[in-house]
């Protein structure tokens, strides 16, 4: 049996903030570029004002269902049948979302750092690292994320910071992109990009009840749209839009470019291990998300086989992209397009549903 | 080898160096392994803790298969592995890396050391059976001499 405990706040919120951030180190700030211009250091603050929003209707819910995790409440309000479907949807989401994640680093590192190496060895050490943590646990994972994060936030604020010879406040302008109204629109569509608060929901039970929730999730949100913006800005000030739409990974190369001298270069090194660090972490959380969700909806208690029964497809579907492009342009525009609605909207409807069906809150609690 | 132990030292030092420079010379190896060798030689010497010290020379030999096998990749899988092994180890009921994970509430002895007479509590990872550590929850502070013992 795998262990889930208990964790408290400082944990919850590292593991979340993780979950969040490492997406920006990846294709984003290119797909940003062309969506936006120079505009998603500022356009992200709307999408975490929309997840904001989104995460209250989560915690509503929550409050509403005091000591029930999401997939419980998801059968309470929407019935047996209903239930199984909002989690298997959920689930399945999750599923794809580490797919995506483990076929994004496989390509990344094969473009970076690892050309010459096959993909089936690069995918088999990153979903190992998954099985591994998985393995060990919730509690275990949430552990290891709050005592990586000060090591992820100082090496990516010392890339920024060092990075500060190639910025160029001309490269911010025109200030307005391609108009605010693009703005507006891709902020409250990408708002998915902070949807990963909704694994506080999915862990409600391991959480000290509704109330640190609430201040996990609000921490969290803020915490990571400060780092998405400052590491946006950063691309941003460094290279010219045009330019930053044809890079693969903005971030990295603005690590490559640091230099200070003989002693004092490529410190790519130590962007490459908040990168990989935090996407191993980040994987894993969403598979285990999926885990969790796929034994609630089967009634299966015993997560060990279904790790390794999961690990194995996850690892096959990981090799069957065609090439970095389709993760880029498919994979991930699908996720950043719709993933609001399975992790934001969801909860939603759950809440609404529930308040007709008057299910859980004062009603249940006045029977 | 049997020499006597006053020369060993000596003995052990230029063979390092001569065979160390012999070895860079001709190509074997490079500079670079020389010094990652002697760094990692001298560092090992600064663990105090000889079950320690011991555990950190076997997981050695597997961070070098790893480095050897994916280069700086496979090492940051062995550390994130090898942490979270630690992580979700306890000894006596007691989790390996607190406090800092998990972060417990009434401790704050991470880095630095909190004066004695602030600290009013146990430490919360110990799991104590009293939190307080003295009955009316003050501690004593420093006394201060009237002069007359004496001192």
């Amino acid at each position: 049996m795998i262990k889930e405990g208990k964790f408290g706040v400082q944990e919850a919120v590292s593991l979340t903030v993780i979950a969040i951030v490492s997406k920006v180190f990846f294709s984003s700030p290119a797909i940003l570029a062309g969506l936006v211009g120079n505009t998603g250091w500022y356009m992200t603050f709307i999408s975490a004002a929309v997840a904001l929003i989104g995460f209250g209707f989560i915690y509503l819910l929550l409050k509403r269902f005091p000591g029930k995790d999401l997939a419980e409440i998801f059968e309470i309000s929407f019935g047996r049948v209903g239930g199984f479907a909002a989690s298997g949807l959920l689930g399945f989401y999750m599923f794809f979302t580490t797919i995506t994640r483990t076929n994004e680093m496989t390509e990344f590192l094969k473009v970076y750092v690892m050309p010459l190496s096959p993909n089936w060895f690069v995918a088999g050490i990153f979903v190992a690292c998954v099985f591994m943590l998985c393995m060990l646990g919730l509690e275990s994972m949430a552990r290891v994320s709050k005592l990586f994060i000060y090591f992820l936030v100082f090496g990516f604020a010392a890339v920024l910071a060092m990075g500060v010879q190639n910025y160029d406040v001309n490269n911010l302008f025109p200030i307005l992109g391609q108009g605010l109204d693009k703005v507006a629109f891709h902020g409250v569509i990408r708002s998915s990009i902070y949807g990963e608060v909704i694994i506080l929901a999915i862990f409600a039970k391991s959480l000290h009840g509704v109330k640190y929730i609430k201040k996990e999730g609000i921490r969290a949100i803020l915490i990571s749209v400060v780092i998405i913006s400052a590491g946006l800005l950063a691309c941003s000030l460094t290279f010219p839009n045009y330019i930053q739409q044809e890079i693969t990974s903005p971030m990295y190369e603005m690590a490559t470019l640091i230099d200070y001298g003989r002693f004092i270069q490529r410190v790519e090194s130590i962007f490459l291990y908040v990168w990989v660090i935090g996407e191993f972490i980040s994987a894993s959380i969403m598979f285990y998300s999926f885990i969790r969700l796929f034994c609630h909806s089967f009634r299966i208690t015993d997560k060990k086989p279904i790790v390794i029964g999961s690990c194995i497809t996850l690892y096959a579907l990981a090799l069957m992209h065609k090439d970095i492009i389709t993760i880029i342009a498919g994979y991930v525009a699908v996720i950043r397009g719709l993933g609001s609605l399975p992790m934001l909207t969801l909860p939603l409807i759950a809440l609404i549903v529930a308040s007709i069906r008057k299910k859980g809150g004062d009603v249940q609690c006045a029977k | 080898m049997r020499v006597p132990g006053a020369i060993g030292q000596t003995l052990g030092i230029i063979g390092a160096i001569v065979l160390g420079q012999a070895a860079v010379s001709a190509g074997l190896v490079s500079p670079m392994l020389i010094m990652i060798t002697a760094i990692t030689g001298l560092s090992s010497f600064a663990i105090p803790n000889y079950d320690a010290a011991f555990a950190m020379r076997m997981m050695r030999f597997v961070y070098i298969l790893l480095g050897s096998a994916a280069g700086f990749y496979g090492i940051l899988a062995g550390i994130l592995i090898n942490n979270a092994l630690l992580c979700s180890m306890k000894s006596f009921g007691v989790p390996y890396f607190s406090p800092i994970a998990p972060k417990t509430k009434s401790h704050h002895d991470i880095i630095t050391v909190s004066p004695p007479w602030t600290v009013k509590t146990r430490p919360d990872y110990v799991n104590p059976s009293k939190r307080q550590r003295t009955a009316s929850g003050f501690m004593r502070g420093w006394k201060q001499s009237d002069g007359r013992d004496g001192k």
